[in-house]
């Protein structure tokens, strides 16, 4: 089964259009949902999540329809992590779990009881009392404690401190040790994502620019420094972004369809991100 | 919806403390005089002020994650709005017993009679204010609500000369049942409530 399938998804604000939007995220996979601010991440989240009508298109989330009036049974099934946490802040620890245990059928006390304990969480200190990135760990432990076979994450480690953002990526590694779980986690940050993720989503205004296997991309594409002229010689549709600078070209170019003898270097997923950004821009 | 529920009796617990104390004083002054603001006092607390909380945290964009459909999300508070309403009657009925019992004031005539129309008058608030809520959220629709308790509050300020000719007032022109003014209050909320669901719909999904 997969966890997601989106298909031609669209959906359209005032100045803003996201779509058409297609992507299958096989069970047990994590995908990783890049895009600048303002991309449409937090809106395809939303219509993911069925929070939010689409225009046109289908999505389907661990086999359900995501507009049906059943898809609130599904989201028992799915752990929810926001770029703020979004609980009432004049509660504690103690109390949202007592709301959680009510929410999620699943909900499991001990584990949730231990999250706090390893997350070094107060059970009684109000939420409003916690800094950003013990608000984003309550709002993990909240979301893994109920048995989830998804979770969906926007921007969870946006803001925090590295050593906050390791604990967060150890956490959902963790979670994803059990194969029938799956992750979607929207970051600006890549290398987390390159840490973590199968699968690798690239929105660019609204457009779905790339969505691929992460260890195919960083096989299929390449760094190439090359000249002005050398750049020229190349195929056009090998080339997919291309950066000039002082001492030459620094292009990401398609492995497949490079000719022979050109120079290439292995990217980081960031710099195929960013070039498809620059190429899409060109 | 029980832990919908559970969250906005935690908030007012922790949030709304010294609101909640207002609302004891306004009950127990003798003569029942601010006994009509007591129910409509609790009923905006309990529902379009724990509407403001939760526009303020943006629990809603959370809360529509969740396992709770719209219609729970909606229903929770019509109920807490109701629950606000039965408090404010035994808190109102509580206090002017005890003075009447201790002699501090004397018990007074129709009081019975006319905490069930405050209470029938503060339900068909809820059910007049939370399809406005729902519809624009919290800060469009307290015009609605800053409306609806003007004129109100106006309304009872203006027909009551003293306590005791206001209940008297109020129970004779009621002329019913007390029972069927609320069951009629409450009808009107839950017809209200498919209102209320569509135009939170509309609101969350634009």
């Amino acid at each position: 089964m997969n966890a997601i399938e989106v298909r031609d998804v669209s959906k359209s604000y005032p100045g803003f259009t996201l779509g058409s939007i297609s992507f299958t995220l096989p069970e047990g996979c994590i995908m990783g949902l890049v895009g600048e601010n303002g991309a449409g991440k937090s809106t395809l989240i939303r219509l993911l999540m069925g929070a939010s009508g689409a225009g046109s298109g289908q999505i389907r989330v661990l086999g359900a329809d995501v507009t049906a009036p059943d898809f609130t049974k599904t989201k028992d099934d799915i752990g929810v992590v926001l770029d703020e946490a979004h609980f009432p802040t004049s509660l504690n620890a103690r109390q949202l779990g007592r709301i959680m245990a009510g929410t999620y059928s699943r909900w499991d006390q001990a584990v949730y009881d231990g999250y706090l304990k390893r997350l070094d969480l107060a059970e009684k200190k109000r939420i409003k009392d916690f800094s950003r990135g013990m608000r984003m760990k309550l709002a993990l432990a909240c979301a893994l404690s109920h048995d989830a076979r998804l979770l969906v994450l926007d921007e969870p480690t946006g803001g925090l401190d590295p050593m906050v953002r390791d604990e967060i990526l150890d956490i959902l590694e963790d979670f994803t040790r059990r194969e029938d779980r799956s992750v979607l986690i929207s970051s600006h940050i890549v290398s987390d994502l390159e840490k973590l993720c199968d699968y690798i989503a690239f929105l660019h205004k609204g457009r779905l620019l790339l969505f691929e296997e992460k260890d195919r991309l960083l096989e299929d594409y390449a760094m190439a420094r090359v000249t002005e002229a050398e750049l020229e010689a190349l195929p056009q549709a090998a080339v997919k972004g291309e950066r000039r600078g002082k001492y030459g070209v620094e292009a990401l170019v398609d492995r497949r369809l490079a000719p022979a003898g050109v120079a290439l270097e292995k990217p980081a997923l960031e710099d195929i991100i960013v070039f498809f950004a620059r190429g899409d821009k060109e | 919806m029980k832990a919908l529920l559970r969250k906005d009796i935690y908030l007012m617990l922790t949030q709304f403390r010294a609101l909640f104390l207002v609302m004891v004083v306004f009950s127990a002054i003798p003569g029942g005089l601010l006994v009509p603001f007591t129910f409509l006092y609790a009923m905006m607390l309990t529902s379009v002020s724990l509407m403001s909380v939760d526009e303020q945290t943006q629990w809603e964009a959370l809360a529509l994650m969740l396992p709770y459909s719209r219609r729970q999300l909606v229903v929770a508070k019509y109920v807490m709005g109701w629950l606000g309403i039965a408090v404010a009657f035994v808190i109102s009925a509580a206090l002017q017993g005890l003075w009447a019992v201790t002699g501090i004031d004397e018990l007074q005539k129709g009081l019975f009679e006319a905490m069930c129309l405050y209470a029938a008058v503060a339900g068909v608030g809820l059910a007049l204010m939370l399809p406005v809520n729902f519809r624009f959220g919290y800060a469009k629709g307290r015009i609605m609500t800053i409306l609806f308790a003007g004129i109100i509050g106006g309304a009872v300020g203006a027909s009551m000369g003293t306590g005791e000719a206001a209940f008297t007032f109020l129970s004779a022109a009621a002329r019913v049942h007390p029972a069927v003014y609320l069951l009629l209050s409450a009808a009107l909320c839950a017809a209200t409530i498919p209102l209320s669901v569509t135009g939170y719909r509309k609101r969350v999904e634009k």
